[in-house]
């Protein structure tokens, strides 16, 4: 048997583990970002597995919301970043051919 | 000036040469002084163009004449410039003079050190490629995630 949810506890975990996760992704440490996550999905998944008590459910409510407004800026964040990447990708081929090309002349 | 006598004959053997003599120091200014192009490349074979005169170079030409010169001492760096005043061309002073592409004395040296750092190059460029694709993956990652928890909890 599975022990009785501490939900005050997790909802504030939630809000935290979101609201770090949008930190670290703001300086750029994406591999915290993604640990950060994968803990966070686990709390969710125990989080629904039953439905909150009434008590709970506002504060429960703002947690999500608020994850989700976080993780949109996350997500804005993560695809400027695969951008920039990309461009560097982009430059960097271009300048193995100029080089491979200054080598072949 | 010089002129001993003053007979009405002129002997000019009698001119004294000291001043020319006492002079030492424009042999060295003349290695610092700026020479013409023509005049340089009318040198000897292993005579070498100043660096200023070449152009543009490229990274690994400039990188192997700066392994070059650190090669060269301070105190060698010196003395080549006292010993230039007599002799500006003498073999093996590399200490203030560039190479010309195509005129090296040892062709094979040179070659297999940029080769190396042909491939040190390349590897470099692998390695930051990598790391490139790595983050770009691990972002492309979570991103579909996010937006799997997205969904779930919109739901």
């Amino acid at each position: 048997m599975n022990p009785p949810i501490d939900w005050e506890s997790q909802i504030q975990q939630l809000g935290s583990l979101s609201f770090e996760m949008l930190e670290l992704a703001q300086a750029g440490e994406w591999e915290i970002v993604t640990e950060r996550e994968e803990q966070r999905r686990a709390l969710l998944d125990e989080l629904f597995q039953s439905p909150p008590p009434n008590q709970w459910i506002p504060l429960f409510k703002d947690a999500v919301q608020a994850t989700l407004d976080s993780d949109a800026q996350v997500q804005e964040l993560a695809r400027t970043e695969m951008d920039k990447i990309s461009a560097d990708l982009r430059a960097l081929r271009q300048g193995r051919r100029a080089l491979s090309a200054y080598d072949d002349a | 000036m010089n002129i001993q006598g003053s007979s009405s004959r002129f002997d000019f053997r009698k001119i004294e040469p000291r001043k020319v003599a006492a002079k030492p120091e424009p042999a060295v200014q003349k290695q610092n002084e700026p020479q013409s192009l023509s005049s340089l490349l009318g040198k000897a074979s292993n005579s070498k163009l100043p660096a200023v005169l070449t152009g543009v170079k490229s990274d690994i030409s400039a990188s192997r004449e700066a392994v070059a010169s650190d090669e060269t001492t301070e105190a060698d760096a010196e003395e080549s410039v006292s010993e230039s005043a007599e002799e500006l061309d003498e073999a093996g002073d590399s200490s203030n003079d560039y190479e010309p592409v195509g005129e090296r004395e040892d062709p094979d040296e040179p070659n297999d050190q940029t080769e190396e750092q042909r491939q040190r190059k390349g590897k470099r460029l692998d390695t930051l490629e990598t790391q490139y694709r790595s983050l770009f993956l691990l972002l492309d990652r979570l991103v579909d995630r996010l937006t799997a928890t997205h969904d779930f909890l919109i739901q």
